[in-house]
């Protein structure tokens, strides 16, 4: 007891006195009362390390006492990436654009285990027309003027403006016109335990994809989102991700586009060289009967609307091989779709190889990667596959060749080249079709 | 809007999750956090759940951070750490209303063996690092005659690894060609048995068949890791939301008691009695 006193006594007199010393002085009058045995060693690292504690937690306290504690949660990312893009077309001239892209966002604890984040990028603005009766579901849409980014419409009714989904690339030009900026993704983000998180709002795709055949990489789903992510240990986890998108709202419909997702998976790390993560998404939609906005129009349409669901199943595999050869990573994977709601034209599926660094991410750190594509024409929703590979639609195979090349902690730069041609109807009109892109990205 | 029939199964699925959660909290103490401190939180539990019958204590890995987080969360009772808290997680628990309450219930200390027909007298850290990464092959290269290093490592699922990784190599991978065992023993029967080896144990298992060296010019033993002078040493932490109390505190007390420190020396650690 006395000892325990003695002890108490000691820490209470050296953390007013840490308040005015510095930690390097408290350390030696600590170490010195050990090496004269008035405390022990294992005492004096307990005195040292806990009274560390102790001001780091008055610091926090001082802090919290003077500032907001979500505008102490608050973080800000965000990235500049600027590309120099090639189209090449079949029997049309070869175009050169220079295109930005921009995104900034924050995120912040708003209480314990709520989240609130929202983010804003350049955007190809898309203004158009809807009918006052209600539906702006069928939209009636001309492009007008030189612009490279604005798409403008006319028709009778209320003027709406958004931007498009699958694009935050602004070209540079237009008479040295201004990039608007748009809301990227915004959502509340709730997690009841440790593992399973709710979101509600627009955010970032929840399914697990090792390739953006099927969502392109700038898409935000609309809607809500339920993530289950357990650790059973170490080695060893599994996942269930489930999400519904809101396609589109429509008064004059009760049953409004949906898109409803399950997707369970797990991922297993093997060995100290190889592990794997896989989930299989299980779609069922709400479209049959109506017809989507940004479509590219490659989707079977019978009087103009869609002549069934798309209910699908997805299964996805990411197998990475540490260091096989030369000290690098092998990475196999792929996603594959079936729309079972047709048999005809109701498969794709992404195939690729990458080798390189893991991660690139610091100077000198390089990937290359290859990948083969193949969507047929009803296999998944023209809406949302990657709006690069020839215009974002389907019925198109072809090959995508990628390579990254940090060159600093935050820069890389990066260069993309498709090869794309149609699956029914190649090498005819203006197909097949190449785009090579040379990004410069700085990411903050 | 079917949207709302599915709302409402997600939103009943995680508050089944919840409650599922609460209850278990409700029960037991719960610590979480370091591999490292792990055996010894399951050791000390085994003990102290025998001279306490009904008391249930669970014990989870995950790591120092899943640990610190699930604390601030208030998802466990006591986080297991071999980091103190980043200032980050600091301001993060205080705002949550958590009082984090740190304890130092061991340290972490890694000798460098070698075989005692070996002339070096000493290594830097850097010089270490340099043979455990594949820089430095040769024994000629600090300061010994010509000869290859035999490297010995522990395999990457031991605690001593991910000691050794973070303390001697800043989390840099070790060289491909290095032998991994799977226990302190091991690693200390082959570095006396071959004249060229380089391996790490724990301060209990230099004996005289091997020859502890010094790194940086300091000897490892338990004053020199104890005084945090030894550079590869480390405090292990439990934190407490405040002063504990009832189980918790007992659990606390007993850790720090000399029969729990001797349970700390047993699993390979420095006791601080």
């Amino acid at each position: 007891m006395k000892k325990f006193l003695k002890l108490a006594l000691l820490c209470s007199v050296l953390l007013v006195s840490a308040m005015f010393v510095q930690a390097g002085e408290l350390d030696m009058l600590v170490d010195t009362l050990a090496e004269k045995g008035v405390i022990t060693f294992g005492e004096a690292q307990q005195i040292k390390t806990v009274t560390k504690e102790e001001i780091k937690k008055q610091m926090a306290e001082g802090k919290l006492n003077t500032v907001p504690a979500w505008v102490q949660n608050l973080s800000l990312k965000g990235d500049a990436r600027v590309r120099h893009q090639i189209d090449w077309a079949k029997n049309v001239l070869r175009r050169d654009r220079f295109r930005l892209r921009l995104r900034v966002g924050a995120e912040t604890r708003i209480v314990s285990n709520v989240k609130g984040g929202f983010g804003l990028a350049t955007a190809v603005i898309k203004s158009a027309s809807i009918s006052t009766s209600g539906s702006n579901n069928i939209r009636v849409s001309t492009t007008t003027g030189t612009g490279s980014n604005n798409i403008t419409a006319s028709g009778s009714g209320v003027n709406v403006t958004d931007g498009e989904p699958r694009s935050t690339n602004y070209t540079l030009g237009d008479s040295l016109s201004k990039a608007p900026l748009m809301v990227d993704y915004a959502y509340i983000e709730y997690s009841p335990i440790s593992y399973a998180t709710l979101q509600l709002g627009k955010f970032k795709n929840p399914l697990f994809q090792t390739s953006d055949i099927f969502w392109d990489g700038d898409l935000n789903t609309d809607g809500l989102s339920g993530v289950i992510n357990y650790s059973v240990n170490a080695n060893f986890g599994v996942f269930l991700n489930m999400t519904a998108v809101i396609l589109d709202e429509i008064s004059t419909d009760s049953s409004d586009p949906m898109i409803y997702a399950m997707q369970p998976g797990l991922s297993y790390i093997i060995n100290d060289t190889i592990n794997l993560k896989t989930g299989c998404v299980i779609y069922r939609t709400n479209v049959k009967g109506k017809k989507l906005d940004h479509s590219a129009s490659t989707n079977l349409l019978v009087s103009s609307v869609l002549p069934y669901e798309y209910d699908s199943i997805s299964p996805s595999l990411n197998l990475n091989v540490q260091e096989p050869v030369l000290s690098k990573t092998v990475s196999i994977y792929g996603d594959y779709i079936v729309n079972n709601s047709t048999k005809n034209n109701n498969i794709g599926y992404c195939a690729g190889l990458k080798y390189g660094d893991e991660k690139v991410s610091s100077f000198g750190q390089w990937s290359v990667k290859y990948q083969r594509r193949y969507l047929e024409q009803d296999a998944w929703l023209d809406s949302f596959p990657d709006s690069d590979s020839y215009g974002g639609g389907t019925n198109v195979e072809g090959n995508e060749f990628i390579v990254e090349l940090a060159l600093g902690k935050a820069i890389s730069l990066n260069f993309d080249y498709y090869k794309m041609d149609k699956i029914n109807g190649a090498n005819s009109g203006t197909t097949p079709k190449a785009l090579f892109q040379s990004d410069l990205v700085y990411k903050f | 809007m079917k949207i709302k029939s599915l709302s409402v199964n997600i939103i009943g699925l995680i508050s089944m999750l919840s409650v599922i959660s609460f209850n278990l909290s409700a029960k037991e103490i719960v610590t979480e956090g370091s591999t490292t401190v792990l055996p010894i939180a399951q050791i000390a539990a085994e003990v102290f759940m025998d001279k306490n019958p009904g008391v249930d204590i669970s014990v989870r890995g995950g790591g120092s951070g899943v640990g610190i987080t699930s604390f601030i969360d208030g998802n466990c009772d006591i986080a297991t750490a071999s980091r103190a808290m980043k200032d980050t997680e600091m301001q993060k628990a205080v705002g949550n209303g958590k009082d984090p309450k740190a304890f130092v219930v061991a340290m972490d200390g890694i000798a460098v063996i070698l075989n005692p027909s070996n002339s070096v007298a000493g290594l830097t850290k850097k010089q270490l690092k340099d043979i455990y990464t594949g820089k430095i092959s040769d024994w000629s290269k600090v300061g010994a005659g010509k000869g290859k290093i035999v490297v010995i490592s522990r395999d990457s699922a031991s605690g001593t690894f991910e000691a050794f990784n973070e303390l001697a190599l800043d989390k840099q991978k070790v060289r491909r060609d290095a032998l991994m065992q799977a226990s302190n023993q091991a690693i200390a029967n082959i570095v006396a048995k071959t004249p060229q080896a380089i391996g790490y144990v724990g301060l209990g298992y230099i004996t005289d068949s091997v020859k502890a060296i010094p790194i940086n010019g300091i000897i490892a033993d338990k004053k020199t890791v104890l005084s945090g002078k030894y550079p590869l040493s480390r405090p292990l932490f439990m934190y407490t939301n405040g002063v504990p109390t009832g189980l918790v505190k007992d659990f606390i007390d007993f850790i720090m008691s000399e029969d729990g420190q001797k349970l700390v020396e047993e699993e390979g650690f420095v006791g601080l009695k």
